[in-house]
This record gives C-alpha cells, structure tokens and sequence, in this order.
C-alpha cells in the first residue's frame, strides 16, 4: 500500500510503470534510442510539484522567502531570476525573464537611469508579481531592485555583500539612482547586513520580526548563486 | 520770425507710410518619440518542497563510527549560514545529461548544498563525510540508474545510505529495496544505525510466512533482502506485484551473468530507480558490465560495443575513484616491481617442474580439471619463493638487502606471503632483524600483543604476514616498507594487504616492493591480471584500476596452453 501510494503520490500511475518496463525491455540496442526512452518517462517534477504548491499556498506562504536578481550580459542584456525558497532554503518557485535589452532610443533618454529603470520598475515587479506563492520577504543582491518596492507589497530588502567581496568605492558611492541614494534604512537578520527601501520605513521592522518569528536560518547570499546557474541553465536550453 | 514760411510747412500734416511685413504663421514640427514601457516576458516554475518535515522517525543516537571524518562542531544548529562561511566548497547537485526537461534540471539546479539539507531539521550526519563522499551523495541523488563503483574503503556503503536518507528525509522516494550478499546484512545494517539511525530498517528473514509477512510491511522504508531470499521470495515480490522506489544492489557483479536466475529475479523486481554498488563492475571482460546495465537500463549496452564505445556510453552512469585521486592529503604509495632471475638451483628446479607437470596434465585429457592446473601453479610458485631442495632464492637474497636498509634507517617493513610455511622458513632466515609473525597459526589471543610489540619494539623491524590474516581489520599505519614476497591471485587481496599500512593517518609514503620472478608462472600472471587492469581503464577511463580481477578458469588453462576441456567461466579467484 505504502509504494502504491507513493507511486501515485508522485503523479505516476503503476500502470505507467509497467509500460516504462515493457517499453525498455523491448527498445532496441541503440544507446541513443534507449537514452531518449528513458528520459521521456522521466517524472515531470514542475508539473507533479506544481499541483502540490497550489495544495499548501497557505502553508507554504508563512514560510516563504524570495530571491531576486539581475544577470547582465553585453550580448544579451539583462535576465532577470526570482527564486522562492521555504525555511528550509529548498526551491518552491522559480521565474525569470526573457533577456530584455534596451534598443538605442532608450538608451539615449534614460541615460543612467536606464539600469534602474528596466531592473527596478520593469524586470523585478514582472518577476514579482507572477509568483503564485506570496514571500514574507524578498531579498535582492541588486541596489536597483530595491525599486521594485513601489510596485509591490512585500518588503524588499538588499543585502550587503560582504566588505572584502565589495570594493570600498561601491559602497560609498552607490549608482546613480533614487533608490540607491535613499536606501540608508539599514538592519542585521542573523549575520547579514542588509538595507531597507527609504520610502518605505517600516520595512526593516516588519523583515526583523518576521525573520525573528520564521525562526530560518537561511544563507542570505547562497541562494543568488543558484538562480545565477539556474539563468545559465535556462539560456543553454533555449540556445 | 518766420519769414521764411516754415510755419506753414509745420501746419501740414506728416505723410505717414506703412510697410506690413507678413509673419509665418506655420506651427514648428514636433516630432515625438513614444517610449512605450518595456515588456518583460517571464517563465516560471514551481517545484515540490519535499515532505521532510512530515515524516517523522524515532531517531536514536549511534552507537559506533563509520566512514567519514569526525564531526568538527556540527552540533544542529541550524545555521546553514555558518557552513558558507567556511572555506569548504560546498556539494550542489547537478542533473544527469539524460535529464532533458528544463523543468526537471531546474529542479535539481535551485536545490541548495547538501550539506545544508538536515540543518534545521535537528538532524546531522554522524561524521563530516569527505568531499568525495558529497560529490558521490550528489551523483546517487540525481540518478536513475546509476552505478558507484570507488575503490575498496572510500565508503560506498556511507555514500549510498546518507543518500538514501536525504530521498527519504525529502519525499523523493518512499519504499527502498536493498539486496546484498548474505554476509553483508548484517553489515548494512549496522552501517544504516550509524549514518541514518533515524530510518527504519528490517532485513528480509526467517522461514517463509515470516518473510512475506515482512516483505508486505509499509513502516519500513527500507528493506534488505539477501540474493538468496529474492530468488526465494521470487513470487512475492515480483508476482505478487511489490513496487519500489529504488532498488540497491551492493557487490552488482553478482548479476554479471544476464542468463543467470539471480540477474533474471532482479531485473523483474518493479521500481524507479536502480543504482548499482561494486568497486568491481567489470571483473573479466565488458560482458560484465553490460549485465549490470541490464539491470540498470535494459538494452543500453550491448556487448558488440567497443571499450571505447562503450567506456563514453556510461560515462555519466558511473562514478569511480581511488584513494589516489580523492584522498589527496594521504601520502603517496610508492610501488617498485623487482624482476628477479631465479638462483642458477631454483631455475634448473624450476624447469624440471613445469615440463614434466605440463606432461602429466596433458595426459589427464578429458580428466583434466582446474585444480590439477592450480596444484601445478602453487608448486611451481613456491619453487620462486625458494628450492625446496638447496633453499636458494633470490628473492631472499633481495629482501636481505632491502631490510639492512630499513632496519639502519630505524624502519620498520611487513613482508606478505600466502603460504605459512613460507613465512615460517623467513622467519629463521630474517632473526636479525627481530622477526615476528602474524598469520592463520598464531592464535587471535596473541595476535594483539604481537602488533604491539611490532610497534613499540625497536628491534622488531620486520612483520612477517600472510595475506589472510592480515588483510582485514589492521591498522599499521607506522609502517612504511611492505613486501610481496609472493604475489596473490586477486590483486583486490594484496591492494587490502598494502593498505594496512597506507591508510588515513600513515607516517608518509609507503614503498610496496613486489617480487615477481622473470620467465616464470608468476610473470604469466602478472601479465594476465595487467592486460585485464587495461581493459578496465578503457571502458573507465576517469578511474583506477581494477581491485578485484582475478583469473578465471579459462585463463587458468591458459597459463599453460592448455584448453579447456569443460565448458563454462567461474572465477578463480
């Protein structure tokens, strides 16, 4: 009973099982051949996961943190990455871009402010606002998301990198934009430095309290790495 | 005054003349630029969280270590944090190359280190395992098939149960199935209370109402069956329609033969996923590997495959490494291959042996069976070692010379034979070097103090063992000389002998001597075991060597050009 249910519990009927056993029994001695066949009864893990995620929204969203960030590439331009994690740092969500590059004319009106334009009030409230699962918190190791604050409801919170990854003159002097100028609110979740949208005073409290109540103990900055490779990942497929 | 009629001049009124000139009155053009808001298409993805938190086990605390370093402060305090601020590189997994779904290698791509997996979960693993160890946890994780196959003693057993555990801890997989020889039950089963005590675990027993009363059991996600106790309980499981979410085979060579009633029973059991454990997995030609696929992926080999064909088809199926290559922090093993002439006495003794017992197994025809040739193999062996009739030998003379070395240098040297009578006759030939003995005639309540007088006696500079009796269990890892005086059939033996001294904590390199006589049975050996070690290079390319290749049957025939006059292959040894 405890494997028909976990069979069936993982969206796979026996039935489909036996069929994979056949199928694989009788495919022919071509290693190619049998390498697609065997990948075509792979489970499908978004689709299994996703009836899950939408079984346990509620549960899920006491316990939810959300990673945003920006990869950047003079070819491709800019790709954004969203990762919701639970308390236990594993992957209930992810969402990114398609690459959006500025065309010449926006280049020339927005002028600096064309990177936080595009990351701030374009690729993060896209990213942000698909999520079907909402975070507590959303963390972005990008000064320009912190932006993406006006256009959403959650907190969203910067984290500093650490001072021998950051060069002096990046902290000083951050890029020229609102946010950046404005985002002085700072706080400390565990071990991680971390800095608040201005307009948005309250941020900082509500992120100590809810960490404090979450009791996690999530590696701030790990999770960026991911959704980095994920992006890669993602690029290579569509390549 | 105004004579001069200026007064009528200033009564005229002024003639006044307007000129309009005509403005353009057009709007200037206005050109506008709209800049519409950028749109940003996105993908998304959601993925299954695991149902770590919903099982729950009665944890108990282990009772004995295992593999793996001791835990360095990993009390659980959650703080996976803490683990990225070390300068460790941390274990992420990697999809397989046959995962093709974007949504499935995404999967796998967002999960966070292993090593942070039971932070939070007032879990830990009782000793840090080695990276090594993580990576091969990260390559069992992802697979559906899937065969670990590292040298001897890097741990497969821990490898294969923490990620069991992780499966299990995660919802990945539900129901186990573990089959291993008989002897080794009891093995897995303490190894599974050390790295995974919080698991259940039954092992498969007794008459049979009790087996299929246990093999029909759902509390226990993890169930041991010995290959005996399958082809038993064939019906049960396989007719009766059991279902598994991963089957493990430990020693896989076991189903190397695809005709065979055990290979047979195993492929029919129903599951998920199949891993493979063997530091093995080609013992004696690639039809070895191809039966193990059999089990793995049906039809993915075929033993028409050339070495290289094949060795690039598995490549992403099977991982392998020695202590060589992963335990790097370990000194160096240093191997010489001292060919030796026999004595001028050993030599005309020598030939006389063979010709005449090549005579007489010819003559024994269809009678001829593999232990007539073996008989002939040993005497012909210990003549190498020595002339039973004058006790010439060279290797005496050589290992003399070596040791007059070691002890004036305050070293310490074992010299392995397989024979005791060997040993014995080196014992008396070697007293000035303060000889002790160690093998199958001591009895075991002696052999402790014998290792602690080896040790801690400064005159005693030379073990003398037989591979047997020292080939389990010992730690002599202040040695630094080990000489095979003879050498064994399996080279999986001698690497277990050599590595009595070589192991985690040795004082620096160890210098293995190996003697083999020139022109004799035993470089015939040598050259069968070397070519099979070449094989196994090819078709594993990123591993070692083989450990475990004895000679079969036929190649025993062989060392004489003899044929075989039965059919059939069985290993020797």
């Amino acid at each position: 009973m405890a494997v028909q249910h976990s069979v069936l519990f993982c969206g796979i009927s026996p039935i489909l099982i036996t069929e994979i056993v056949v199928s694989l029994k009788s495919s022919s001695q071509d290693p190619d051949q049998n390498t697609a066949v065997l990948s075509s009864y792979r489970p499908h893990f978004a689709s299994i996961f996703q009836s899950e995620s939408s079984m346990n929204r509620e549960g899920e969203t006491a316990s939810t943190f959300g990673f945003v960030t920006i990869t950047e590439s003079t070819e491709l331009g800019y790709i954004g990455g969203l990762l919701l994690l639970n308390r236990l740092a594993r992957p209930i969500e992810f969402h990114c871009t398609v690459p959006v590059k500025a065309n010449r004319a926006q280049e020339i009106l927005y002028g600096p402010t064309l990177r936080s334009y595009l990351c701030g009030e374009r690729i993060g409230p896209a990213l942000l606002e698909k999520t079907k699962v909402a975070p507590q918190l959303v963390f972005t190791d990008q000064w320009e998301l912190l932006d993406a604050r006006a256009f959403v409801t959650m907190p969203i919170l910067f984290v500093v990198p650490p001072p021998n990854e950051t060069p002096a003159a990046e902290l000083a002097v951050p890029p020229m934009s609102s946010s950046a100028e404005s985002a002085s609110l700072q706080l400390e979740l565990g071990s991680f430095a971390l800095r608040a949208h201005h307009d948005f005073a309250s941020d900082a409290e509500m992120a100590t309290l809810i960490w404090q109540q979450s009791d996690v103990a999530l590696d701030l900055r790990e999770p960026f790495e991911r959704i980095h490779e994920a992006i890669r990942e993602a690029h290579r497929s569509a390549a | 005054m105004h004579t001069t009629g200026w007064n009528v001049g200033l009564q005229r009124n002024l003639k006044i003349d307007v000129n309009s000139v005509d403005f353009i009155d057009e709007s200037p053009r206005v050109v506008s630029v709209a800049i519409r808001p950028t749109r940003i298409a996105t993908r998304g993805y959601s993925f299954r969280t695991g149902t770590a938190e919903r099982i729950t086990w009665n944890a108990h605390k282990p009772t004995s270590p295992g593999m793996g370093k001791p835990a360095s402060g990993t009390q659980p305090s959650g703080d996976s944090a803490e683990l990225q601020r070390t300068s460790r590189k941390l274990t992420r997994l990697k999809p397989p190359g046959d995962i093709v779904k974007l949504e499935d290698r995404l999967f796998y791509l967002l999960q966070p280190p292993l090593e942070t997996w039971l932070h939070g979960e007032s879990l830990q693993f009782p000793f840090d395992p080695f990276p090594y160890q993580w990576d091969g946890i990260a390559f069992l994780y992802t697979r559906f098939a899937a065969i670990l196959a590292d040298e001897m003693g890097l741990g497969k057993t821990m490898q294969a149960i923490s990620t069991m555990r992780l499966l299990l801890r995660t919802g990945e997989v539900g129901s186990i199935l573990l089959v291993c020889p008989k002897p080794l039950v009891t093995n897995w089963q303490r190894e599974f209370s050390v790295w995974a005590p919080e698991i259940p675990v039954i092992a498969i027993g007794g008459d049979q109402k009790k087996r299929q009363w246990q093999w029909e059991l759902t509390n226990f996600p993890v169930k041991i069956a010995n290959y005996e106790s399958l082809l038993r309980d064939r019906d049960v499981v396989v007719d009766g329609g059991l279902q598994f979410d991963l089957m493990v085979l430990d020693e896989a060579q076991r189903i190397k033969n695809r005709s065979g009633t055990t290979s047979q029973t195993v492929c029919a059991v129903s599951r998920r996923r199949s891993w493979a454990l063997t530091g093995t997995p080609i013992e004696n030609s690639t039809e070895d590997l191809v039966g193990i696929f059999e089990f793995l992926a049906p039809g993915f080999l075929n033993v028409q495959m050339s070495p290289r064909k094949m060795g690039q088809s598995v490549s992403d199926y099977i991982l392998r490494r020695t202590k060589d290559k992963v335990l790097t922090d370990m000194p160096p093993k240093l191997f010489r291959d001292a060919d030796l002439e026999l004595s001028p006495e050993q030599r005309t003794t020598y030939d006389k042996a063979e010709s005449e017992g090549v005579i007489q197994l010819t003559e024994l025809g269809n009678e001829l069976t593999v232990q007539h040739v073996f008989e002939l193999v040993l005497r012909l062996k210990q003549i190498c070692n020595h002339d039973p009739a004058t006790r010439a030998s060279s290797k005496l003379e050589r290992l003399t010379a070596d040791l007059e070395e070691i002890a004036a240098s305050g070293q310490k040297a074992i010299v392995f034979s397989q024979w005791v009578e060997t040993l014995l006759w080196l014992s008396a030939e070697l007293q000035r070097f303060g000889p002790l003995e160690y093998h199958g005639r001591i009895p075991h309540a002696k052999r402790d103090p014998i290792l602690k007088a080896f040790k801690e006696d400064p005159a005693a500079h030379v073990l003398l063992m037989s591979y047997g009796a020292g080939s389990v269990g010992l730690n002599l890892q202040f040695c630094q000389y080990v000489f095979l005086f003879d050498r064994w059939w399996n080279p999986a033996v001698e690497d277990q002998a050599i590595n009595r001294a070589h192991r985690i904590g040795a004082a620096g390199p160890v210098t293995i001597t190996r003697f083999i006589s020139v022109g004799t049975i035993e470089q015939r050996i040598d050259e069968v075991l070397t070519s099979k070690r070449e094989l196994f290079d090819a078709v594993l390319s990123q591993a070692g060597p083989p450990r475990s290749q004895g000679l079969n049957e036929q190649e025993i025939y062989g060392l004489f050009n003899l044929s075989m006059p039965h059919r059939g292959r069985h290993a020797a040894a």
